[in-house]
């Protein structure tokens, strides 16, 4: 086991220290640099899916950064708040206060908030209004269909001689009257999938205000989100008016599934984003931590 | 409650603690399933230890090593030191609690587990075996396949073998059938097996029990298992009758 395991340790914060969490110190000094933050994955405990932040948290440690791993309110070990207002609203009063834990157990004064899905979208979400957040990594984070998703969409099935076959012999019209007969059968949502997210023009404001001041961003598409993301730079050309340029590194995953059961493929994940995270936040020579510049965006291949 | 790690330095368990409410000297440790049965059940680990907690238990839920958050990579996890660590979860829940008698609930694979950690203590004064797994063969190949939603994958170089996410290391899977075996027979506290669909075996496995003289019960309380996914939000149900069947047998 790594130093940083050995020394990982359970906090509870925030309000009557309603909220869990799990600190992983980093293996050597990490002076200067931002502390991570590992948002929940949907309504999965802080372990994450297949334990994956578990994982992402000592890999992290080991490259140097202090991380907290926590629960949201009513997620895992962390009590549901008894306040009022909207799911977005607590979700945004617990992050600010596991970004204050987080920095506060670190001596950081900066974080990088990292999320899957859910948790990906309400850390862009309250990194818009915390200036502490100077990071995002954000997997499989909400996107639009733009028109090169629909052309690459109908291309596909236009193209595809399986696909006449399913129209022409009913298949295609079955699984649609299935699905509409579905909608809505399953009961409820878990209360956090209730949490609202913005209109293009909003989301595309809140990435060209945060690209403004400073944040830098890496965001990935896994496989698992081929209903609405289906070529490498949508996210690009899903807000067309903002210059990421050099704050972000963008990938395109689509062997990976959603939660990166595939170990091979959460390993690269893990490898990749902690790259980028030492490259970004390099320590300079006596220790302190200093943010890089980095290289221009790059497209992915 | 408190959240805490525990047990030897080189082997760090993380335990959640509930008080009771009153005055107590009765203790339940939960044994949890592994894997993405694990991750699933989770919530209805949690709504449990608050039932008891409020029926007046100390109770620790913990995670082995090499799960959850306790220490260790996935692939340090082995069966055979799931017990010995849950026999730590024991001593720690007797020191924390000041509990003189513990009660052990032990879930799917955690059922196997809280089996071989009572035997031998006279201190453990009840056992429920709640969805337990009998047959290990049948719950590698569950875990390899998803259930049967794909085919059992090969192992890498290493020998190491994906079960849904979950590195199975040579070592677990040769471990894994003893964890099982006719010795889990001879539980000798009063035990319950409780099911959340009918078993034969589940059955069978009371009636041998009662063959040795052990003060043992049956009861299938049908619903969706706590360890099966519900929709798609890779968390499970919470059965309120069949945690009340648990809370209710453990305060007899």
């Amino acid at each position: 086991m790594s130093a940083g395991t050995l020394r990982e340790r359970a906090v509870h914060f925030g309000r009557d220290g309603a909220l869990v969490g799990v600190y992983t110190p980093a293996d050597a000094p990490s002076a200067g640099r931002p502390v991570v933050l590992l948002v929940n994955s949907g309504v999965i405990c802080r372990v994450g899916p297949n334990r994956l932040y578990v994982e992402a948290a000592r890999h992290f440690a080991r490259e140097g950064f202090d991380v907290l791993r926590f629960d949201l309110s009513g997620i895992g070990d962390s009590a549901a708040r008894r306040a009022s207002g909207s799911i977005g609203d607590v979700i945004d009063e617990d992050l600010r206060e596991a970004v204050a834990e987080a920095c506060r157990l670190s001596g950081a004064t900066s974080v990088v908030c990292m999320g899957i899905c859910l948790g990906a979208d309400t850390s862009f979400s309250h990194a818009a209004r915390d200036p502490r957040v100077e990071g995002l990594v954000l997997l499989d984070p909400y996107v639009f269909r733009t028109r090169g998703f629909y052309l690459r969409w109908l291309a596909s099935r236009v193209l595809n001689p399986a696909s006449w076959r399913r129209l022409l012999d009913g298949s295609t019209l079955r699984v649609v009257r299935r699905k509409r007969a579905g909608a809505g059968a399953a009961g409820p949502l878990p209360e956090h999938y209730l949490f609202e997210r913005q209109a293009q023009p909003d989301m595309e404001r809140a990435y060209a205000s945060l690209v403004a001041r400073g944040v830098r961003f890496f965001v990935a598409f896994t496989g698992g989100t081929r209903s609405w993301y289906n070529y490498p730079t949508q996210f690009i050309d899903a807000f067309p008016r903002v210059d990421f340029d050099a704050a972000l590194e963008l990938r395109h995953w689509p062997e990976a599934d959603h939660t990166f059961t595939r170990l091979d493929a959460r390993g690269a994940m893990l490898a990749d984003v902690g790259a980028w995270l030492a490259q970004r936040y390099p320590l300079s020579a006596d220790g302190a931590g200093q943010r890089a510049s980095g290289p221009r965006l790059r497209r992915p291949a | 409650m408190k959240c805490f790690f525990f047990g030897p330095s080189r082997r760090p368990l993380f335990g959640v603690y509930d008080a009771p409410g009153r005055v107590s000297r009765r203790g339940v440790v939960l044994c949890p399933a592994w894997g993405n049965e694990h991750l699933r059940a989770h919530k209805a680990m949690r709504r449990l230890a608050v039932l008891l907690a409020d029926a007046g238990f100390h109770v620790l839920r913990f995670d082995y090593f090499g799960t959850g958050d306790s220490g260790g990579d996935t692939l340090d996890a082995r069966p055979s030191e799931f017990v010995a660590d849950a026999r730590t979860a024991i001593e720690e829940l007797r020191d924390v609690g000041g509990v003189t008698r513990v009660s052990l609930v032990g879930l799917r694979l955690g059922a196997m587990v809280a089996a071989r950690a009572a035997a031998g203590r006279r201190d453990v004064d009840r056992v429920v075996l709640w969805d337990p797994v009998l047959d290990p063969a049948e719950h590698l190949e569950e875990l390899l396949t998803g259930y049967g939603r794909h085919a059992a994958p090969e192992p890498d170089a290493d020998g190491v073998l994906e079960a849904s996410g979950f590195a199975l290391s040579p070592a677990f899977r040769e471990e894994f059938p003893a964890l099982w075996d006719a010795d889990a027979a001879t539980v000798a506290p009063p035990t319950r097996v409780v099911v959340a669909r009918d078993d034969a075996r589940a059955r069978g496995l009371v009636a041998a029990l009662q063959a040795r003289g052990t003060d043992a019960g049956f009861a299938c309380i049908p619903g969706a298992p706590v360890w099966q996914e519900e929709r798609q939000f890779g968390t499970g149900p919470v059965p309120a009758q069949l945690l009340g069947y648990v809370v209710t047998e453990l305060a007899a």
